[in-house]
């Protein structure tokens, strides 16, 4: 039996190369796309959260001014953007990037209000759509 | 002879797609880097997500929002300001107001968590939230 010499012959090293760094440079692309698509998720997260936040917290203000309003009062005018819903009262607040928060409240006989609705709607819009 | 010339021609490829090996590591080190730092600044600001939620639930239910953020360890600044240390790069500051309305006490704050970006601070996340105490009235 013939023994074959193994040898590396011209053109291996650079074969070689070639596969390693094509192997490199499609596993950075693929890191780097990762990352940019995490990226657009977390800040979208992070302005839907802040936008849910600002709206809770303008309908307590308007909560607070609106229990101002009514408490010790027989008959309540209400301001511009409130409606009566049978007892109730009903609003909602819309914040920066079109998150809108309805919310109902009702009205006892000393004219205090509780809470009744607390409630997001709609607010996947365009603002947030998946493009 | 023509096994040295071979040799020469060898060492020479080698020396060759060493250089150029160099090169393109550089190239492709500097993407795998830019990732790790973007997949890091992902992670903190989801941390700091969950923990300005946490912060702003506690302050939204809490009877006393002061004595909240002093059992969270949070350090007075001045008068509204409160301020907590996560670690040598990342803090948290709460802007904490107290109004008084017609029929009770509004509790407003801020709370706002920054990491150290290079030399300047870096906004993570502001929440903001209020919480309307009815009081009595005469």
């Amino acid at each position: 039996m013939e023994k074959r010499d193994f040898h590396i012959g011209p053109g291996a090293a650079s074969l070689l190369l070639v596969i390693v760094v094509v192997s490199m440079s499609v596993l950075g692309l693929l890191a780097l796309l990762n990352v940019r698509a995490d990226t657009r998720i977390t800040q979208r997260s992070l302005a839907i959260i802040e936008a849910q936040y600002a709206a809770v917290a303008q309908a307590e203000r308007d909560y607070a001014e609106l229990d101002g309003l009514s408490a010790g009062k027989e008959t309540l005018a209400l301001p511009d953007g409130y409606a009566w819903d049978g007892d109730r009262i009903v609003w909602d607040v819309e914040s920066d990037a079109s998150v809108v928060l309805h919310c109902a409240v009702s009205c006892d006989a000393s004219g205090r209000l509780t809470w009744e609705e607390h409630s997001f709607v709609n607010h996947l819009d365009d603002t947030f759509a998946m493009d | 002879m023509k096994y040295r010339t071979n040799s020469k021609a060898l060492l020479m490829e080698i020396m060759i797609a060493v250089l150029f090996f160099s090169l393109c590591s550089t190239v492709l080190l500097n993407g795998f880097v830019t990732a790790r730092d973007g997949s890091s600044r992902n992670y903190d600001a989801m941390n700091a997500m969950i923990q300005g939620r946490n912060l702003a639930e506690q302050l939204n239910v809490s009877a006393e929002p002061v004595a909240t953020l002093a059992q969270n360890g949070f350090q007075q600044v001045d008068e509204t300001l409160w301020k907590l240390e996560n670690d040598a790069a990342s803090w948290v500051e709460v802007r904490l107001e107290q109004q008084n309305m017609t029929a009770g006490i509004l509790y407003e704050s801020e709370i706002t968590i920054l990491r150290l970006s290079g030399e300047a601070p870096e906004c993570l996340i502001t929440l903001r939230s209020a919480h309307y105490a009815p009081g009595e009235v005469e």
